[in-house]
């Protein structure tokens, strides 16, 4: 076959083999040394940073808002004879018939 | 080390894929072959490994790669052939020229299926990728002048078959 005749056959190949070829290319394929390599950038640590700095104050903020934790420092006892320490109701555990008492009321 | 891989992928990852799609004439396979290869090549060099002719050891892991799949029960006795997916009907009426080329196709693969794989491996680097002779020798680890007189048979061999088939080459 001389190359006049191989033109016709190149041709045909030529599109042939093009057409098949992925287009684009694929790429490689994703390999990280470190296993937190992929977490870059500057956005990337810029959400870091906000979401750490989102969860630091509410670490400081939430103990002041909730009402459970509070601690009223005026109400405890300035002194062990003050008589508020007694005042909780007491219950008998071995006697049920018994009302609550206090040891002031006795 | 990413930036050699990478220097390496978009050196040789081409002909890495010729090769793939050279042994079985499916695209979609000889892309998982490349990142099969690719992926072998990453752990190579993660363990330290030297490679000193890059090109010639991903042929060769891409070569025997695409082997095993075509070897493989899935390949072997797998769903649908691309033949007779080509064949399926559309209630779309394709026009008369796509038609024409998909039936062309469809020869030419199965001519190319008839010679031999190392030739349609000098074909698919050749055409695919537009090779020279020295670079597709190289790649392949063969001298230029055998190159030059398998290219030459297997454009010949190809005609013929095509021709047998009633083929006309436009």
């Amino acid at each position: 076959m001389t190359k006049e005749n191989n033109a016709p056959i190149d041709n045909v190949l030529r599109q042939y083999f093009h057409q098949e070829m992925p287009k684009p290319f694929p790429k490689a394929p994703l390999v990280f040394h470190k296993p937190f390599n992929r977490f870059s950038g500057v956005s990337a640590r810029l959400a870091l940073a906000a979401s750490l700095l989102i969860l630091f104050g509410m670490g400081l903020l939430w103990p002041r808002y909730s009402t459970n934790n509070t601690i009223n420092f005026k109400s405890i006892p300035s002194s062990a004879s003050d008589d508020k320490r007694h005042r909780l109701p007491l219950y008998d555990s071995k006697d049920g018939s018994k009302a609550l008492t206090t040891p002031i009321a006795k | 080390m990413e930036k050699e891989f990478e220097k390496l992928y978009a050196a040789h990852g081409r002909a890495v894929w010729a090769v793939a799609y050279a042994r079985g004439l499916n695209a979609e396979a000889a892309n998982d072959v490349l990142q099969e290869t690719y992926l072998r090549l990453w752990r190579k060099m993660l363990k330290g490994s030297v490679i000193r002719q890059a090109r010639a050891w991903l042929i060769r892991v891409a070569r025997n790669l695409a082997e095993d799949f075509a070897r493989s029960s899935f390949q072997k006795n797998g769903t649908i052939s691309p033949e007779i997916f080509d064949s399926i009907g559309s209630k779309i009426i394709a026009p008369d020229s796509n038609l024409v080329n998909s039936e062309l196709k469809i020869q030419i693969r199965n001519g190319l299926l008839e010679i031999s794989p190392t030739d349609r491996e000098i074909l698919s680097m050749r055409y695919a990728l537009d090779f020279p002779v020295s670079e597709i020798a190289q790649s392949l680890g063969l001298l230029p002048s055998a190159v030059h007189m398998r290219l030459s048979r297997a454009r010949t061999k190809l005609a013929d078959i095509l021709k047998n088939m009633g083929v006309e080459v436009p």
